[in-house]
C-alpha cells in the first residue's frame, strides 16, 4: 500500500507522487511536509491512502467508491528515549471531508459529501459533516444531508433533530394575531430611538412603554396576546 | 393606503400580501437596508433586517433566551457559523416567524431555520435581527417596490 501525504490543496494531492510507507528519523520542519519529514512534536497529520492498484492522477469526484480512500492518523512525539509514533489507521472519509473544509475548498468538499454512501456510514459522521457544511455556509447542502440521514437513521436522536431543524422552509398563508398601531410605532422609532443607544426599547402604538438594558426587565411591559404583538421590540444598536 | 402594485401582484397570484418596511435601521441611517416587521411564533413583534446574503435568520439571543420563547426544534452544531467575518457558537431553532400583510392581502406564516448565537456571559449580540436566505426567502416569492417602501410576499 503507497502513502500520500494530504496537502493544502486538492491539486497538490492529486498530483502528488506516491511515496513509500517510510517513518521519518529525522525532522525538518512543520507544516506542508511530506510524510517521511514529519517535524518531531508535530501533534498529527492525515494521511490519505489509496490502494495499490489505483494509477495515475485521479480526482476524488472520479473515485466511483470513496470507502476505498482510507484515512490514516499518525501522531509523532518527541520524547525523552526519542521518537515515538502513533498510528491509527481507519477507514473515514470523514476526515478527508474535515481537511478539505479546513482548506475551505467548498467544491471538494461538497463532491465527497454528496458522493459518500451515507448508508455505510455511522450517523455522528454524518452529523459531523453537517456541522461542517454550517461553518462552511453551505446550507443548502447542510439541508439535504439532514434530510438524508432523517430517513436513514430514524432512531438516532440528533440526526433526528438535524432533520427537524435543517429542513426546507414551510410557508402557510395565514392569518396571524391583529397588530396595532404598527406604523405609529415604527414613526417613534425613526424619532427617538436614538435617544435610547445600547438599550432595548418596547413601543406599542406610537408610545414608548419602557427601555431597559436587558429585554428580561421589559418582558412585564410587553404582555401576551394582542398587546405583545402589538408591541415592537428592538434593541437600539 | 393600497400599495401601487397590490392588485396586480397580488391578483396575479405572484404574492399573497404586501406590508411596508424600513429602508433604514435605526443609528445606521447612511446604510440603506430593507427592515421588515415581523411576529416571532406569534408572540413577538421585532424587526430584521433582509439580508440575501446570510443563509439563515438570525435572532438576538436575548430575544429567545429572555422571553422564554420556545422553538419547535433545537439542534447545537459542533462547528462555529460565521456571520460578518466573526465565527459564532449557537444553535439552530426552528421558529415560526410571519409576515404581515399590513397595506394588502394575506399574511404569510414561514416555519423557518433560525441561528441563535451564544455570547459570553455580559455580551450583548451586535448586530440586528436578519432575515436569511436559505432558511426563509428562497422558499418564498418577493419583490420590492422602493418607491412605495412595498414588500410583497406568498408561498411559491
Amino acid at each position: 500500500m503507497n502513502t500520500v501525504p494530504t496537502a493544502d490543496t486538492i491539486t497538490q494531492l492529486l498530483g502528488a507522487e506516491m511515496r513509500p510507507d517510510v517513518v521519518p528519523e529525522d525532522s525538518t520542519g512543520r507544516g506542508r511536509t511530506l510524510l517521511p519529514d514529519v517535524w518531531p512534536g508535530t501533534s498529527s497529520r492525515v494521511v490519505v491512502v489509496w490502494p495499490r492498484s489505483a494509477e495515475g492522477p485521479r480526482t476524488f469526484t472520479e473515485v466511483g467508491d470513496l470507502s476505498a480512500a482510507t484515512s490514516t492518523w499518525w501522531n509523532h512525539t518527541l520524547t525523552e528515549d526519542g521518537h515515538q509514533t502513533n498510528i491509527a489507521a481507519t477507514n473515514t472519509p470523514v476526515m478527508v471531508l474535515e481537511e478539505s473544509a479546513r482548506m475551505g475548498d467548498r467544491r471538494t468538499f461538497a463532491a465527497l459529501a454528496r458522493a459518500i454512501d451515507w448508508s455505510t456510514r455511522r450517523p455522528d459522521e454524518l452529523t459531523a459533516t453537517i456541522d461542517l457544511a454550517l461553518s462552511l455556509e453551505m446550507a443548502t447542502l447542510a439541508i439535504d444531508l439532514a434530510q438524508l440521514g432523517g430517513r436513514l437513521f430514524p432512531d438516532h436522536e440528533r440526526v433526528q433533530r438535524a432533520a427537524q431543524v435543517l429542513a426546507p422552509p414551510v410557508v402557510r398563508v395565514v392569518r396571524l394575531p391583529r397588530a396595532r398601531g404598527l406604523d405609529a410605532s415604527r414613526k417613534w422609532l425613526r424619532e427617538h430611538a436614538s435617544q435610547y443607544r445600547g438599550q432595548w426599547v418596547a413601543v406599542r402604538e406610537g408610545q414608548l412603554l419602557g427601555a431597559a438594558e436587558s429585554l428580561g426587565e421589559l418582558k412585564a411591559v410587553i404582555g401576551e396576546g394582542e398587546d405583545a404583538v402589538s408591541t415592537i421590540v428592538t434593541r437600539v444598536l | 393606503m393600497m400599495a401601487r402594485f397590490a392588485q396586480l401582484l397580488i391578483s396575479g397570484h405572484f404574492a399573497s400580501g404586501v406590508t411596508r418596511y424600513e429602508d433604514h435601521y435605526s443609528r445606521q441611517e447612511q446604510f440603506a437596508r430593507i427592515v421588515l416587521t415581523v411576529t416571532v411564533e406569534r408572540y413577538l413583534t421585532v424587526r430584521a433586517v433582509v439580508d440575501t446574503g446570510a443563509p439563515w435568520c438570525i435572532l438576538a439571543p436575548e430575544t429567545v433566551e429572555q422571553l422564554g420563547i420556545m422553538p419547535r426544534a433545537t439542534y447545537a452544531p459542533d462547528e462555529r457559523l460565521t456571520i460578518r467575518g466573526i465565527s459564532y457558537g449557537g444553535r439552530l431553532l426552528r421558529m415560526k416567524i410571519g409576515l404581515r400583510a399590513e397595506q394588502e392581502g394575506e399574511d404569510c406564516e414561514i416555519e423557518a431555520t433560525v441561528f441563535v448565537p451564544a455570547l459570553p456571559p455580559g455580551d450583548t449580540w451586535p448586530h440586528p435581527n436578519f432575515i436569511g436566505l436559505d432558511g426563509f426567502l428562497n422558499r418564498i416569492r418577493f419583490a420590492v417596490d422602493p418607491r412605495e417602501n412595498a414588500f410583497y410576499f406568498g408561498p411559491i
